[in-house]
């Protein structure tokens, strides 16, 4: 039991009140301003115009397209014509090892003919080797600061198809060595060195 | 009566890996102008937004038989045109600016009046690069902070701090504008 708690109600009924500091109804509303802010943003960002690309961009992207089909038909057959000159050569390399390491028991009366072919020497001169490679190495070198487009598909595929060309470059370079300057290898090896050129820029465009 | 169906997005996709060149121009119509206008607003340039989505789509077909469909090929396409756009900025320095974390606490405030749209896309084209392509992926595009940091290559505290920088700069331009 209470007593005289009608004493304590009076007293808390006439406790005061207080009025408050003058800029609090300004911070109110400035927190209310910002709360309500980004749907003011959001309806202006949902009113941003679209807009439409030229014609032109369709027939610049159709226009690589178009190569790319070209190339990937071209290429194809190079290689594959590639892939055979290197089995040749590797052949070449293995009849010939045969042959010097048994020649030793060949017979007076066996003989060996040959022929002999003249190669152009612009054939030779207009090799670009040296530049392929280096531009190779500027690539990967770009692969290690720009990681994204070398892990693409198309990059990859580019990168071991120029691997295989390089292979069968270097074998049909020993063939050479062993057989001297043959038309038919010297005028492969060319076009190994072309084929490597042409994917090297597209490497290229792909890193870009 | 001839009635064409419209290819669902997976059919599309099908049709453009086995290179059909309809359903390539199909994919690049769907998607051109939310794309172009994407490229136009990161870049701020019309000339070189051009420039990314040719670049973006030529990457896109190229590399379709990639796409795993984890998720939409629409996502898919997003963060290709933005790379790209990206790739055409990067070589300038784009976020400069240290993260001041005391900043972001700050509240910009944009008042009750309606935006103009028009003045809202001229204030954005003027951004400085860094801040409009952050402003442009999160507040117009959706993206999250972690999202465009990885996309970017950059923290998730630089993506912050670039839009707060972005916000405030443009709140600045709107009340130039009279908002």
């Amino acid at each position: 039991m209470e007593k005289n708690k009608d004493n304590l109600r009076d007293a808390l009924n006439n406790l005061p009140e207080y009025e408050p500091q003058g800029d609090l109804w300004a911070n109110i509303e400035g927190k209310l301003n910002a709360a309500e802010s980004p749907k003011v943003l959001a309806d202006a960002v949902a009113n941003l115009p679209e807009y439409e690309p030229p014609v032109r961009v369709w027939e610049a992207v159709e226009r690589v397209l178009a190569a790319d089909a070209e190339a990937a038909r071209g290429s194809g057959l190079s290689v594959l014509r590639v892939r055979k000159w290197a089995a040749a050569a590797a052949i070449l390399l293995l009849v010939g090892a045969f042959y010097f390491s048994s020649r030793n028991v060949l017979t007076g009366g066996e003989s060996i003919e040959y022929a002999e072919e003249i190669i152009e020497d612009d054939l030779l001169k207009k090799n670009n080797t040296a530049e392929d490679d280096e531009a190779f190495a500027e690539i990967l070198a770009m692969c290690e600061m720009q990681s994204f487009a070398c892990t693409q598909p198309v990059f990859q595929s580019l990168k071991n198809e120029l691997e295989e060309l390089t292979a069968a470059r270097d074998m049909l370079r020993e063939a050479l060595a062993e057989y001297d300057a043959n038309a038919d290898l010297m005028m492969e090896l060319k076009e190994i060195e072309m084929l490597r050129t042409d994917l090297l820029k597209q490497l290229a465009a792909e890193v870009a | 009566m001839t009635h064409q169906l419209r290819m669902t997005e997976a059919e599309l996709v099908a049709a453009c890996k086995r290179n059909d060149r309809t359903a390539q121009r199909e994919l690049y119509d769907r998607y051109k102008k939310a794309m172009f206008t994407l490229a136009y607003r990161t870049t701020g340039d019309f000339a070189v937004a051009e420039d990314v989505l040719q670049e973006a789509f030529v990457k896109i077909f190229r590399n379709l038989k990639s796409f795993r469909a984890e998720s939409t090929v629409g996502a898919w396409i997003k963060t290709i045109v933005v790379r790209t756009a990206y790739s055409k900025l990067r070589k300038k320095k784009l976020f400069t600016e240290s993260l001041e974390n005391q900043h972001l606490e700050q509240q910009v405030d944009w008042g009750h009046q309606k935006l103009d749209a028009e003045y809202l896309e001229q204030a954005i084209a003027a951004l400085p690069e860094g801040y409009r392509m952050v402003f442009t992926l999160i507040e117009v595009e959706g993206y999250a902070h972690k999202e465009v940091a990885e996309m970017l290559d950059i923290s998730v505290g630089t993506s912050k701090s670039q839009l707060f920088h972005a916000k405030k700069r443009l709140r600045e331009s709107l009340r130039e504008y009279g908002y």
